[in-house]
């Protein structure tokens, strides 16, 4: 089969030119079988050896081109016809970033061809990585997928070249079809992490601040109209002096509610733990639709943010997602499975498309009334910190999560490169500092497991905070 | 006649399709037989100018593979051998023999390597129909190179020369004719 042919494009300019077009676009791109110099070499040598010989009565000479020769003959006879075809099977076009990933490319080189030299993603590395020399062949080539990350980007582009007998004819090179795929952020969810208490409705794993029906104690009180009886609390009641000069006591319990999270990405920068490169352009590469192979700030915020929204989406809360850098990024609160894979999708489409903005934004319509906020940033400006601040103000529960990669190295080609890391540790702790004083705590992303213990602690504060507000 | 499959399975997994080796090695390959060759005219008594020529051809082909320093290398080692030998006296010498098979080894490498990125991954059963042909056509040659021990020396007549003109004629001939439908 032909694979330049265009049946229209045939028709409008018969037969003979479209041939003749076809034969020119196939030798501009290399998509035909050539000569090489190894070919000019052999029949040189050869036929001229092999021919003195004879004529000079030299066998000496003669042995020594009559191989030669041989070999360019076979190559000439073997010479491999045909157009081969190199081309990657089309992957899934959204992978879940455990799943297997196993790339497939099938090689249908032709009768003569014996070698294939084939590009081939380099495990840990990403982009179309090196070549591989192959045996030339119809088969079904399997390897594994360059990167280990996610995010969009190349997963396979299969330049090829093929030789013939003895690597007297080629073809190509050739560059070949790309295939893209987009890795979903990893699913990692945090180890039995719990919320402060928020009441959004009724229902949910969250003890809420309201009365309720949960099996949580919050007060003993005077009976009420209104009141059931299955409350009333005989022994308090008996003890009272009930009914003789006391009064009806009642359990009152703490309502169940669903929790509201928002999570506001800082994906403005992305930085690595060697200072001396944040200035460069283009660097680290986790955004910019490329995936992600090493950990950079913007690629603990994407973690992050993907381990939080599992966590709490698994407790049955409601989890949105907003980015401070481009707000039309938002999704809404939302609960259940195919929350976690929108959220998933629109990180993916946060990192793609990370990079600076003038200044992190959240609008108060974007966060629900009673929502907990998780701040994801690197904190290398002030501008976030007054977002958080401004959002705590509001009303919201704001909870600051760190992404920065430490240890972080300083920049070893100045010798002003310790004391920028220290002026900028010094600027980054008065900046929490200043964050903590206006009542919102800051945590350190290491680990989910490290995160969940932290959220864990800042929730039985909030309720010990609660009770002693209570009495 | 070329295998569809060289593999047994259909769908090949690339750790399984061989051991693979740095490209470089088919470098240094070339660089042992070239080295050889010209340790073999060394051997052989070849003026020492000519052994600085080649050497430099050596490295050359070593360096680019896919230029013309391989033919001039393996020119310049025939017509070494004219020199140490001008009247053809001794056809089969051991420096003889040598440079018919290294010859013949350069040439195939130097095809090879030209054509493979050093940065490149080689997986050693993309050699075996390479090397494979080569034995064969050494084990011709060589067994050729026997018979013609056996054979009666002396003058031919010249009907016999008049033929084998006409057979390398033939040859290049089938050479062109081959080309020309390719």
């Amino acid at each position: 089969m032909n694979p330049f042919a265009t049946p229209g494009v045939d028709a409008r300019l018969g037969g003979g030119r479209a041939n003749r077009l076809r034969q020119a676009f196939r030798r501009r791109s290399g998509g035909h079988w050539a000569s090489t110099d190894a070919l000019r070499r052999g029949l040189l040598l050869g036929v001229g050896l092999f021919g003195l010989g004879v004529l000079t009565h030299r066998l000496d000479v003669l042995l020594v081109g009559l191989p030669l020769l041989v070999t360019t003959l076979v190559a000439l006879v073997g010479r491999p016809v045909g157009a081969p075809r190199v081309r990657p099977l089309p992957p899934a076009r959204v992978v879940d970033g455990a799943a297997d990933r196993t790339l497939l490319i099938e090689l249908e080189c032709g009768p003569g061809a014996e070698l294939v030299a084939l590009r081939l993603p380099e495990p840990g590395r990403a982009g179309p990585g090196r070549v591989h020399v192959l045996p030339a062949g119809d088969y079904r080539l399997t390897c594994p997928p360059g990167s280990v990350g996610w995010g969009e980007g190349l997963v396979l582009r299969t330049d090829h070249l093929l030789a013939g007998c003895d690597g007297m004819a080629v073809y190509g090179p050739v560059v070949g079809t790309t295939a893209r795929q987009v890795v979903l952020p990893p699913v990692d969810p945090l180890p039995g992490s719990s919320l402060p208490p928020r009441a959004a409705g009724l229902v949910g794993a969250h003890r809420s601040r309201r009365a309720g029906d949960s099996t949580d104690l919050r007060d003993i009180r005077p009976f009420a109209p209104g009141d059931r009886l299955r409350r009333v609390d005989w022994r308090v009641s008996l003890r009272s002096g009930f009914p003789l000069s006391g009064s009806l006591h009642v359990r009152e319990r703490h309502a169940d509610a669903d929790a509201e999270v928002l999570l506001a990405l800082d994906a403005r920068v992305d930085v690595g733990s060697l200072v001396g490169q944040w200035s460069d352009a283009g660097l680290p590469a986790t955004g910019g639709g490329e995936l992600a192979v090493h950990r950079s700030s913007l690629d603990a915020s994407i973690r992050a943010a993907c381990s939080l929204a599992t966590s709490y989406l698994r407790q049955g809360d409601r989890v949105g997602l907003a980015d401070l850098g481009r707000p039309q990024l938002y999704v809404k609160p939302g609960s259940g499975s195919r929350q976690l894979q929108r959220l998933r999708h629109r990180l993916v489409l946060c990192a793609r498309s990370a990079g600076w903005a003038p200044r992190p934004v959240l609008p108060p319509q974007l966060v629900p009334a009673g929502a907990m906020v998780v701040v994801i940033s690197p904190f290398l400006d002030d501008a976030v910190g007054q977002v958080a601040v401004l959002t705590a103000r509001r009303g919201h529960l704001v909870v600051a999560l760190d992404v920065l990669p430490e240890p972080l190295v300083p920049d070893d080609e100045t010798p002003w490169g310790p004391a920028v890391l220290a002026l900028l540790r010094a600027e980054r702790r008065v900046r929490l500092d200043a964050l903590a004083a206006h009542g919102v705590p800051v945590l350190t992303w290491s680990s989910g497991a490290a995160a969940g213990s932290a959220l864990r602690r800042l929730a039985n504060g909030h309720r010990r905070g609660l009770a002693g507000s209570r009495r | 006649m070329t295998r569809p499959n060289p593999f047994r399975d259909d769908v090949v997994p690339l750790a399984r399709a061989g051991r693979p080796v740095p490209a470089w090695t088919l470098r240094i390959a070339v660089a042992v037989v070239c080295g050889a060759l010209v340790a073999a005219l060394v051997l052989d008594g070849a003026p020492s100018v000519y052994l600085v020529v080649l050497g430099l051809l050596a490295a050359a082909s070593v360096l680019s593979p896919g230029s013309a320093a391989t033919a001039a290398l393996i020119g310049g080692a025939v017509l070494a051998l004219v020199m140490v030998d001008p009247d053809g006296s001794d056809p089969l010498r051991p420096a003889v023999l040598a440079v018919v098979v290294l010859g013949h080894l350069a040439h195939v490498l130097t095809g090879l390597a030209a054509l493979v990125p050093l940065n490149s991954r080689l997986h050693l059963p993309a050699l075996r129909r390479p090397l494979a042909r080569f034995a064969l056509i050494q084990a011709a040659v060589l067994a050729l190179a026997a018979l013609t021990v056996m054979l009666p020396g002396g003058q031919n007549s010249a009907l016999l020369e008049v033929t084998a003109v006409l057979g390398v004629a033939g040859l290049v001939t089938l050479a062109v004719v081959l080309l020309r439908r390719h």
